[in-house]
């Protein structure tokens, strides 16, 4: 599973809409259902899927697929 | 720990809600928002109708967060909620009548507060405080929390819950405050005690939620994410979540599901480890070494739910000698004799006892639970005796003594005098059935053993000190109810306060012990001339000894005297009260075109007084 279906999931099932609904370019202004209180369970939801301790400045910045991407892959880096 | 995808397959696997659950505490397993999601989906599907509980979230700091984690655990206990959070901070608004609140109708209102919300003192740092000024923060404190509760309880029906966040950082002396004359640990503790006394005390259909003993438990830093607290108002980790939520859906669940009343226990690997007819006194596990320690933790907490208010029973394959020389003479053993309300020792097979034992304690097979290692024996049950919820005894010794603590049937949103002293009530009834038993083989009467019994009845009006345990009866009493209606504790209280109407009550002496309180009448006043008996109900431990007749007589004397002319009754059927069918016709009330019953009180009732042989105290 690439990194980006992984994340199709988890952003799914945080928001509670069908996967089909993330795209590889969606943003939190593209999906209703990613507000504020969705935006934390799918930080949440990240940390626990990807053994991650994220700082809560970063939140904000993570607020589309591609930002979350690359989040991830230098991450993955470190 | 974490979940694996293959723990996650054998979860998704499970046949039960409750399956669901044992493996999740027991083998302390945390699912990710992603994982509670798909479980409670496949939860969902294995309940089929989920019974609802509306749910009303009161809050001073942000709960909207906790929403999947609450659909989660109430999945888990067997139920789902609907949601409505009142505005963000909004408190003593909320608590009117035409509130957002009180539009959503909540069975359960939960009370989120913080200890700052409590008293502004709290603000500030706890070691600051002089404690000469202590006292007088927690007498304002006291009281301003009581005058909040006291407006939601006035103006909300259903239970409410009220619980404070735990302070998240360590004390402000650090590891010298337990000892300091100043300890902010200890100041809370105390203020807590009478915080929940209060509530108590005060108060009916309410319950104080301690939170800091879910955080202990969980562990306070793993309870915490101060993060999400700085950034978003939000206190909890996905664990502390669960914790929380688990507890209020707990609590709602344990007020909507079939009261449970008997633990049925299986002796050998149950109660110690091993088989008494093989092992013997000597080679069964039970003491202060492993495994034997595992027993005696779980005997004590048998213990421990014994006085919550539950009975306890025997059910044992096994020769009846082997297992009472357990009972009475094992150094270890601390469930003895005395402490079962009934015992089925045999090699019967476990259904027919479990049968007998219902009719015996004169109890449905759906208030059992019934604890067993055996596979064979825990089908069976479950095969034969579908109502009866079973418990297998964990194959892993350490999980043993708290495999009980999951099931919300065993939770308690209250105590009364009656629950101490169950057990003894059931023993009692056991001398009385020997008594009867001697008598008639010598060729007495039932008339002669209910006269041998010296029995006293002492009935009470609108008593407001036993609300708790009246509320209780509507719950729980099935068999001798002639209309079933279940009312909570405030729906009770504003029924003793109505002048129209009259909520009776009674207990019953003899030579064998007090009752307790186990009947209860609801009498409304129609008119000057009418009134109708909204509910006649008889706890089923005093049935058989002619109390429900003395307990309508002195009614009917009561309403006489107060000029009523005619009372008007129900019997509405159901699955259980098979016992009260007759109850009404029997005691002169006549069957009307629209099916109720009416009896004409102008008619004499005094030809009725010399039916039971009891002394009657009352108005």
């Amino acid at each position: 599973m690439s990194t980006f279906e992984k994340l199709q999931e988890i952003i799914a099932s945080a928001l509670e809409v069908p996967a089909s609904m993330i795209r590889e370019n969606s943003t939190m202004e593209d999906i209703e259902e990613w507000d504020s209180l969705g935006h934390v369970h799918i930080m949440v939801a990240l940390e626990q899927a990807f053994d991650l301790y994220m700082d809560v400045d970063d939140f904000a910045e993570l607020d589309n697929v591609p930002a979350i991407l690359s989040y991830l892959a230098a991450e993955k880096a470190d | 720990m974490k979940i694996s995808d293959d723990q996650l397959e054998k979860l998704l696997a499970a046949q039960s809600p409750q399956e669901v659950k044992n493996l999740l505490v027991q083998r302390r397993l945390v699912p990710s928002l992603a994982q509670a999601n798909k479980l409670r989906q496949r939860l969902s599907d294995l309940q089929g109708a989920h019974r609802t509980i509306r749910l009303g979230i009161v809050h001073t700091y942000t709960s909207e967060l906790i929403e999947p984690w609450l659909h989660f655990c109430a999945a888990l206990n067997q139920i789902s909620v609907e949601l409505y959070h009142a505005p963000y901070g909004v408190t003593l608004q909320e608590a009117t009548a035409d509130s957002g609140l009180a539009a959503h109708n909540p069975d359960v209102t939960l009370l989120l507060l913080t200890r700052e919300d409590l008293h502004p003192a709290l603000r500030t740092a706890s070691a600051c405080i002089p404690l000469a000024e202590k006292q007088g923060i927690n007498d304002v404190l006291r009281q301003d929390l009581n005058n909040l509760v006291r407006r939601y309880r006035d103006n909300l029906a259903g239970h409410i819950i009220v619980t404070v966040l735990p302070n998240p950082m360590p004390p402000g002396l650090g590891l010298f405050d337990s000892m300091a004359a100043n300890s902010e640990t200890h100041w809370w503790n105390e203020l807590k005690a009478s915080l929940a006394s209060d509530v108590r005390e005060n108060f009916n259909g309410v319950s104080y939620l301690d939170m800091d003993q879910l955080a202990m438990q969980v562990g306070q830093d793993n309870f915490f994410d101060m993060r999400l607290w700085y950034s978003s108002s939000y206190p909890f980790t996905p664990d502390g979540a669960l914790a929380v939520s688990n507890s209020v859906t707990s609590i709602a669940a344990s007020l909507l599901l079939t009261k449970a009343k008997v633990i049925v226990l299986d002796a050998d690997n149950t109660l110690w480890g091993g088989v008494i007819g093989e092992d013997g006194m000597k080679g069964i596990a039970l003491g202060p070494d492993y495994p034997g320690r595992v027993y005696v933790d779980f005997q004590k907490r048998l213990l421990s739910l014994q006085q919550r208010g539950f009975i306890l029973a025997l059910c044992s394959k096994n020769n009846p000698e082997d297992v009472d020389e357990v009972l009475r003479a094992h150094p270890h053993q601390l469930l003895k004799h005395e402490h079962f309300a009934a015992q089925r020792v045999n090699w019967l097979p476990k259904p027919d006892n479990l049968i007998a034992l219902a009719q015996e304690l004169n109890l449905g097979l759906d208030s059992f639970i019934f604890v067993d290692d055996s596979d064979y024996e825990c089908a069976a049950v479950r095969h034969g005796l579908a109502e009866v919820e079973v418990v297998q005894v964990p194959s892993r010794t350490a999980e043993i003594p708290t495999c009980l603590d999951t099931l919300v049937r065993l939770e308690i949103t209250s105590l009364t005098k009656e629950d101490f002293e169950k057990t003894a009530m059931y023993v009692q009834e056991r001398l009385r059935n020997s008594q009867r038993k001697a008598l008639t083989e010598t060729g007495g009467s039932v008339e002669d053993y209910l006269e041998s019994l010296n029995m006293k009845m002492s009935i009470g009006l609108d008593d407001i000190s036993i609300v708790q345990r009246l509320a209780q009866l509507t719950q729980k009493t099935n068999q001798f109810n002639l209309t079933t209606r279940r009312y909570d504790e405030k729906e009770i209280a504003e029924k003793i306060s109505n002048p129209d109407t009259s909520v009776f009550h009674f207990s019953i002496t003899d030579n064998f012990g007090d009752s307790g309180v186990v009947g209860l009448a609801i009498v409304d006043r129609e008119s000057d001339i009418a009134a109708r008996l909204d509910t006649f109900l008889m706890s089923c431990r005093v049935i058989g000894r002619m109390a429900e007749h003395a307990f309508l007589y002195t009614i009917t004397r009561n309403l006489q005297s107060r000029g009523v002319k005619a009372l008007s009754a129900d019997y509405i059927r159901t699955r259980k009260n098979g016992l009260a069918e007759t109850f009404l016709p029997d005691n002169g009330f006549c069957q009307t075109e629209d099916d109720r019953y009416v009896r004409n009180l102008l008619v004499s009732v005094d030809t009725l007084k010399n039916c039971f042989p009891i002394d009657i105290e009352g108005p």
